[in-house]
């Protein structure tokens, strides 16, 4: 999508306190690699971090035209109530303004500044001003320990006139995998196995939206001055690059990672004010954000810049030892919520036609519908092709038993196995099952969590009975 | 070409299978050894005489990863240099260690060979060996939820709605494997129990109740093969192999998710049955049958077995166990031992002891509870729920 707004300015809220990555290799006498994350005193949040960065925007803006503030963060502080209201009235901003929260995803920073495009490009606001912020743990020991660091980042978006950098074009593409999660009851965000994570859910969207972005600008990739992309790890971006031809040395910028950690939904738009300062009048700049898919946003530098704003920050840098960082934040207790035995992210992926849309596979040859992720029609003993087949999420109790021995919540726990409306037949749990269903009931297919391996909810269809209307 | 019929070819000269239970005081290694020594000692074969191996172990994961390879058949009985292969195909485990010696010595390969299946199950709670291993180990939702007893209970559920089945015909053949037990020293229940008390047991998952259902058991049985014209060579008295089926007909998740499967019997049994029976010149099971040892890991799966084996016809099931004639004392004996009710079911170990079951009637050597004149006995196993099954028949007299 072309947009015809630019950034105005921006701020960065960069926690002072710093742990070395030394400082946890030590602690648990393992290898790690060089570096320092940013992270939040005791007294610090992902809302107080917002509020710092806005501060500084809003510094040198007339308040008056921000019409719309959208907060980004994957943990704010309310699970209910306004970060974007409480920050915009903080701000004296006026009631009008339009305040938008956007949560839920590693791409929210990204999403918020595209959304603030199109408010501004679609004229609804003069301008808007974006905050993102992000305070995420991870588990003591655990493998990602060395990813994680906290800051918050603000940009005001307005029309192209008078902008530093002009957004020329931007596109998303959302896929759901689970590479990465964090459930609501947890602390600690969770991934899969990480050679599937990079391969499905950063690789593909990733090339995706830059393929998309470079048609849509019409840049060659040498055109390009500087690449921003978010790299889950130290690898998988300049993986995407070399494979597209970016000379890395030259055009890959990352001036936060290193130093700050992985700052969650803030991390894209600190990675691209800090490009932007580092960049004269003239220079293109791409930004790839990740997260549920990923996104692109293709900008132009309109003015050299002056400011050193991100260069300020990184020198307030004070290290603090890992067992205070520790205490700090209440971090030792395991927030393990698992149950149920083995998943697999990779397995879930596979099956997702099933497990999301009901989509099976019926054999052209035979016509027999197989609810099972089989190569082949195993009733014809000649290979056949399969077509896709969504079951019908009614259908009728042909055997059923209840498991008084397997560990559930409302024991006993029925089994059913359903022949459904139109072909098919799955073999569920029963949901809801007020009174024992029986052979010949009619039931509906209901999504549901089955459990929770893997410390994330497992979800899957249930069947209970059909609701029936009475005459 | 035609393929070759086993009948007669080889013969079961050694015999030997622990006490079943809860042998809290035996390791793996231990039932191992007691069950091929005893075999080893009843052949008259010195272990050096001993040239394949076959060990069948179905859940090393149940325990303490005993039963992954041959080496932990080799290793308790130091019989190294050999080749010793593990099998594992759910619960026909032990008739296929069978299969490997019978077509090792039919190829030439070996000699004598050596089919042991043992199973420790009891390191564990039972609420922890196999229940548990569905619960942890299985698809993250194909099936999640259901046990062993789950997964059998939804062809009871059929026969109920089709055949009429009761929750009585099922207790009744409890009823009858539990009175049978008491014969047999080596089961690891010797109880008998009422219908009152089978009926009235906890459920499991119904129509199925405890009692309708095998316990959680160690144990390990094994056998000395050796070709028939050698047989003359070995002390043990020699019982012929007439045939042997093992069929796998279906998948883990198959019938329950694909409508085509009416949950009535399971066609791996039948094609099992009617490859063994051919080899065996079997055309009238019913008839021709002296003794059978049936896979009734639940009460369900014998009743539906008496229809995959023919002994009766499809829907007669109940007839057949309500006329008392799978009784000791009837014309087809069923589970004269106590089937796997009583004797319990150790997962790689219950085939052979099958097999050693009816060895001892057609030698006439089962005590109190020998079944006169016995001449044809078979074995039954069927696993994975149904996907596959092993049927063999044996002789006491080459034909």
């Amino acid at each position: 999508m072309s947009s015809d707004c630019g950034i105005h300015g921006w701020g960065f809220a960069i926690p002072r306190r710093r742990l070395s990555n030394q400082a946890v290799q030590e602690a648990w006498n393992r290898p790690g690699f060089p570096g320092s994350r940013a992270v939040t005193g005791p007294d610090e949040d992902s809302l107080t971090l917002g509020m710092q960065a806005a501060l500084q925007v809003i510094a040198d803006t007339d308040e008056s035209k921000i019409e719309g503030l959208i907060f980004a963060s994957t943990t704010s502080v309310f699970a209910e109530k306004s970060c974007a209201v409480l920050l915009g009235t903080a701000l004296g901003l006026t009631n009008q303004t339009r305040c938008i929260d956007v949560g839920g995803s590693l791409r929210a920073g990204s999403i918020a500044l595209e959304t603030a495009c199109d408010l501004v490009t679609g004229g609804s606001c003069r301008s808007v001003l974006v905050i993102a912020a992000d305070q995420r743990f991870s588990q003591p020991g655990s493998p990602d320990e060395f990813l994680f660091g906290h800051a918050g980042v603000a940009l005001l978006v307005g029309r192209k006139e008078g902008a530093t950098a002009q957004i020329l074009a931007h596109c998303q593409h959302a896929s759901s995998q689970f590479d990465t999660w964090r459930t609501i009851d947890s602390r600690f965000p969770r991934a899969s196995d990480q050679r599937f994570a990079r391969q499905g859910a950063y690789a593909q969207p990733m090339q995706d939206v830059l393929t998309r972005i470079l048609k849509t600008t019409g840049w060659q990739i040498s055109d390009v001055d500087k690449i921003v992309p978010y790299s889950p790890d130290v690898k998988s971006a300049s993986r995407l690059l070399k494979k597209n031809g970016f000379d890395l040395k030259r055009q890959y910028c990352d001036l936060a990672s290193p130093q700050l950690g992985l700052t969650g939904a803030a991390h894209l738009l600190v990675m691209l004010c800090a490009a932007i300062e580092k960049s004269a009048r003239g220079e293109r700049i791409l930004a790839l954000g990740y997260g549920d898919g990923a996104s692109a946003c293709a900008l132009q530098m309109d003015a050299d810049c002056e400011s050193s704003f991100f260069k300020m920050a990184l020198k307030q840098g004070y290290d603090i030892p890992y067992n205070r960082f520790l205490a700090l934040h209440d971090l030792l207790a395991s927030d393990d919520v698992s149950d149920g035995g083995f998943t697999s992210e990779i397995m879930e992926e596979r099956n997702k036609p099933l497990w999301l849309s009901l989509a099976a596979k019926r054999c052209r040859s035979c016509g027999a519908v197989i609810a099972l992720p089989l190569p082949g029609c195993p009733h014809c003993q000649e290979p056949t092709e399969l077509q896709e087949f969504f079951l019908s999420r009614t259908g009728t109790v042909f055997s059923v038993t209840h498991e008084h021995y397997y560990p559930t919540p409302e024991p006993p726990l029925g089994m059913a196995t359903v022949n459904l409306d139109g072909g098919g037949r799955l073999t569920l749990q029963v949901a809801d099952e007020n009174k024992p269903l029986q052979v010949g009931d009619r039931v509906e297919l209901v999504w549901r969590r089955l459990h929770k391996a893997g410390c994330r909810p497992n979800y899957f269809w249930k069947c209970r009975a059909l609701a029936k209307l009475e005459k | 070409m035609s393929v070759k019929k086993l009948k007669d070819q080889v013969c079961v000269v050694g015999i030997g299978w622990t006490p079943f239970g809860e042998l809290f005081l035996q390791s793996y290694e231990d039932l191992v050894a007691e069950a091929a020594h005893a075999a080893m000692r009843d052949a008259g074969v010195s272990q050096r005489q001993i040239d394949a191996a076959w060990l069948g172990t179905a859940f090393p994961d149940a325990g303490v990863y005993k039963g992954r390879a041959g080496m932990d058949l080799a290793e308790p009985l130091g019989l190294f240099d050999i080749p010793v292969t593990r099998v594992s195909n759910y619960c026909a485990t032990a008739a296929e260690t069978v299969r490997g010696a019978v077509n090792s010595l039919l190829a030439g390969e070996s000699n004598v060979a050596l089919a042991l299946g043992v199973e420790k199950l009891r390191d564990r709670s039972p609420q922890d060996s196999i229940v548990k291993m569905m619960v942890e180990m299985g698809h993250p939702f194909y099936q999640k939820g259901f046990t062993a007893a789950g997964t059998f209970a939804m062809y009871a559920s059929r026969h109920f709605e089709k055949y009429g089945v009761t929750r009585e015909d099922l207790a009744r053949i409890s009823v009858k494997n539990h009175a049978h037990a008491c014969l047999n020293p080596k089961a690891h229940y010797r109880r008998e129990i009422t219908l009152e008390q089978a009926l009235g047991s906890p459920m499991v998952a119904d129509p199925l109740t405890l009692m309708d259902s095998c316990p959680t058991t160690d144990g390990a049985a094994a056998v000395i093969l050796v070709r028939t014209e050698d047989a003359k060579n070995f002390s043990g008295i020699p019982v012929y192999l007439k045939g042997l089926g093992l069929s796998v007909s279906t998948g883990w998740d198959l019938p329950f998710f694909d409508e085509s499967y009416d949950l009535l019997s399971f066609e791996a049994a039948k094609v099992a049955a009617r490859k063994a029976y051919q080899e065996a010149d079997i055309d009238e099971p019913a008839q021709q049958i002296d003794l059978a040892e049936v896979h009734d890991c639940f009460s369900i799966v014998e009743l539906l077995t008496y229809e995959d084996l023919g002994f009766c016809k499809p829907g007669n099931a109940k007839d057949l166990v309500g006329s008392g004639a799978t009784r000791r004392d009837g014309h087809i004996p069923v589970n004269v031992s106590g089937g796997l009710l009583s004797c319990g079911h150790p997962v790689g170990a219950t085939g052979i002891r099958m097999v050693c079951e009816v060895c001892e009637h057609l030698r006439g050597s089962a005590g109190d509870r020998q079944i006169p004149e016995a001449r044809i006995g078979l074995t039954h196993n069927i696993g994975g729920p149904g996907a596959v099954a092993a049927v063999t028949v044996l002789g006491k007299e080459k034909s």
